[in-house]
């Protein structure tokens, strides 16, 4: 076998993002935290939905997956209930989890859609399918309903522009720059774009525009 | 060492030796199984052991589609267990995802010549030429290997099976998936006794898995099954027809120093192997291989660290999916030390008495036969030694999840994706 020594598996600067988990509380070593979780966070929502197997996936890796991403949505909400009046906060006031029966409902749905500053009114209607598209989809492929409880409006942070998870087929893939290595706001987008949808045969059309829905190809076939 | 290297035309994914060690099963995943035999050299005068070559192939399990769920069903073999050998017949469970099948080889080296009705090719004769009688007799024949399936144990699964393992009683077997184990008779099909079931009610309540089980070499009571928190359970039949409730919970408290996004993770056990003697178990996660005492169930008795250079690598082998790789591990034949794979096609040997390791190199480099295998080393950080490899170099794509050791000599089996190598111990 050739080149043994001229493998390399890891991106140079990953090398920043590794290393042991220092405490969330220190100053200056709190954004490498905060940036490791999101990046965490992102390959963990990438990894859960941007895969079309042909057979079933394995139970064992999308219950770890899910695991992961219950953690770091518990202490997101750790942090931000910690802050009186941080965003976190006043959305949870505004937008209750669904981890209550009630909210996963239409009530719950309408409410967050209610209180959405922007987005087409297409979106808004979406909302409420929205999180049932999620497990729906899942329930599927692994007869299971996670992520019920994960609403979408739980994952804002403040420093960290939200229009990437603007789950709306009529907007447009907008450019925004992202601090989040490696994942793109704009291949979050296109990922997700798809599920935002409701959860029909694909002859129910989507609402967006041919470009956009190659985009889309491009990434699910290219990963 | 002599070496031999066997290319499969699929990726392994399943190795075993037999209780005698004489036959050696890979199965891949195309759904094949391939026996190989050791050559019964005479021992007195020769400096190694047989050498392994085909004994028979065959296909176990055909791809099948669920249409309920609109989605494949693999023909991979998980998993192949020998039965012992009770009669000139071998026999061996194979599974896949969701089925499991006895197969039975037999060797056939005669047949009956001279019939009086037929012609040596099969054509009946006029029965009106028949002149004279004779008694047919067996002839040999070139050596014919046959497999046929004996029983198929089916639809007893809604996950995927990860580990079958076979009674000491030797009449009856274990399946488990990821959230049940049932328990099956070798004659009987169409009912198997559901064990042990960790389905929540509200599968939204999931949050572990089983990821391996095994029954205990002697005792036919008692099995244990691992999961992917960290934790191993040991169960005893006898207490109750479910075995929901463990005799025995086995867990190593967590390391806050070492604590990180991915404890849990990499806590997942991949495999679980009891020590012939039935004393010990041995269980594998991602960074280390534990040797726990039965009796002893707050923490292992041994620890060996197989890649720890990899603990500042989590991230990215989280991202690449490395990080739910399943390794297996096994024991020699007299529990004195153990064997597990790595990346770069690397596997290690722990040996428990001298605490000594070695770690080698499953290539086709080393493929020459009487060659020695040079150790390798595997430099973490810093300045990089001559001969020894960084870690950022290593070939995560070249990884030995599968190995075997043979019950009572100093051969091993080793798997890499394609390649079978058997590496035997120089005899002096």
């Amino acid at each position: 076998m050739l080149g043994k020594g001229g493998k390399r598996k890891f991106d140079e600067h990953e090398d920043g993002l590794e290393g042991k988990i220092v405490s969330p509380s220190d100053g200056p070593s709190k954004v490498s935290y905060t940036l490791q979780r999101q990046t965490i966070f992102n390959i963990s929502l990438m990894k859960l939905y941007n895969h079309r197997p042909l057979t079933e996936p394995s139970l064992q890796k999308t219950v770890l997956i899910n695991n992961m991403l219950r953690r770091i949505q518990e202490e997101l909400k750790q942090e931000g209930s910690l802050r009186p009046g941080s965003p976190a906060a006043s959305i949870e006031e505004l937008c209750p989890t669904s981890t209550s029966t009630e909210a996963r409902g239409a009530s719950g749905g309408a409410g967050a859609g209610a209180q959405r500053p922007e987005g087409p009114q297409d979106g808004r209607a979406d909302d409420p399918k929205l999180m049932d598209s999620l497990p729906g989809n899942f329930e599927i492929t692994t007869s299971t309903g996670f992520l019920t409880d994960l609403t979408l409006d739980d994952i804002l942070f403040a420093d960290i522009d939200t229009s990437m998870y603007d789950f709306d087929p009529c907007t447009s893939a907008s450019g925004t720059a992202s601090k989040m290595a490696p994942v793109s706001a704009d291949d979050l987008l296109k990922t997700l774009a798809p599920y935002s949808s409701q959860p029909v045969a694909p002859s129910q059309p989507f609402k967006m525009d041919l470009t956009e829905l190659d985009h889309i190809m491009e990434v699910l076939v290219g990963s | 060492m002599a070496t031999l290297m066997a290319t499969l035309q699929y990726i392994i994914s399943t190795v075993e030796f037999n209780h005698s060690g004489e036959l050696l099963a890979t199965g891949d995943k195309g759904g094949r199984v391939v026996i190989f035999q050791q050559e019964q050299e005479n021992k007195i005068q020769s400096h190694s052991r047989g050498e392994y070559n085909v004994y028979s192939t065959f296909q176990s399990h055909e791809p099948e589609f669920d249409y309920l769920k609109s989605l494949e069903i693999e023909e991979k073999i998980n998993k192949i267990r020998w039965l012992p050998q009770k009669n000139a017949a071998q026999f061996l469970l194979s599974t896949n995802d969701k089925t499991i099948k006895l197969w039975k080889i037999s060797e056939r080296d005669k047949r009956p010549e001279g019939y009086n009705l037929k012609e040596e090719d099969g054509r009946y004769r006029d029965p009106t030429t028949v002149t004279t009688l004779r008694v047919p007799v067996f002839r040999p024949m070139d050596l014919m290997v046959e497999a046929s399936p004996r029983r198929i144990f089916a639809n007893a699964h809604t996950y995927h099976i990860n580990s079958i393992s076979i009674n000491s009683d030797y009449e009856t077997y274990l399946s488990a998936d990821d959230l049940r184990i049932n328990l099956w008779h070798l004659e009987i099909t169409d009912r198997s006794f559901n064990i042990v079931d960790i389905k929540p009610a509200n599968m939204e309540e999931l949050t572990e898995v089983i990821t391996a089980a095994e029954f205990h070499p002697n005792s036919c009571n008692t099995f244990v099954y691992s999961s992917s928190k960290g934790t191993i359970r040991l169960c005893d039949m006898r207490a109750s027809a479910l075995c929901d409730r463990h005799s025995k919970l086995f867990e190593e408290p967590e390391d806050p120093s070492n604590r990180s996004f991915f404890s849990e993770i990499i806590s997942s056990i991949s495999d679980v192997k009891f020590s012939h003697s039935g004393r010990y178990m041995m269980t594998r996660d991602y960074l280390s291989v534990k040797i726990w005492d039965l009796n002893m169930e707050n923490r292992p008795v041994e620890t060996y660290q197989v890649h720890e250079y990899l603990r500042s690598k989590l991230c990215s082998l989280y991202e690449n999916d490395c990080i739910f790789d399943k390794f297996e591990c096994c024991w020699n034949g007299s529990d004195s030390v153990v064997m597990t794979g790595s990346y770069n096609n690397f596997f290690r040997m722990f040996d428990r008495n001298t605490k000594r390791d070695i770690t080698l190199e499953a290539s086709r480099e080393n493929n020459k036969p009487r060659t020695v295998l040079k150790p390798r080393k595997v430099c973490a950080s810093g300045k990089r030694k001559k001969d020894e490899i960084s870690v950022d170099s290593l070939d995560f794509n070249k990884k030995i999840l599968h190995t075997a050791w043979h019950p009572k000599e100093n051969i091993i089996a080793v798997a890499t994706t394609n390649n079978l190598y058997i590496f035997q111990d120089k005899v002096n």
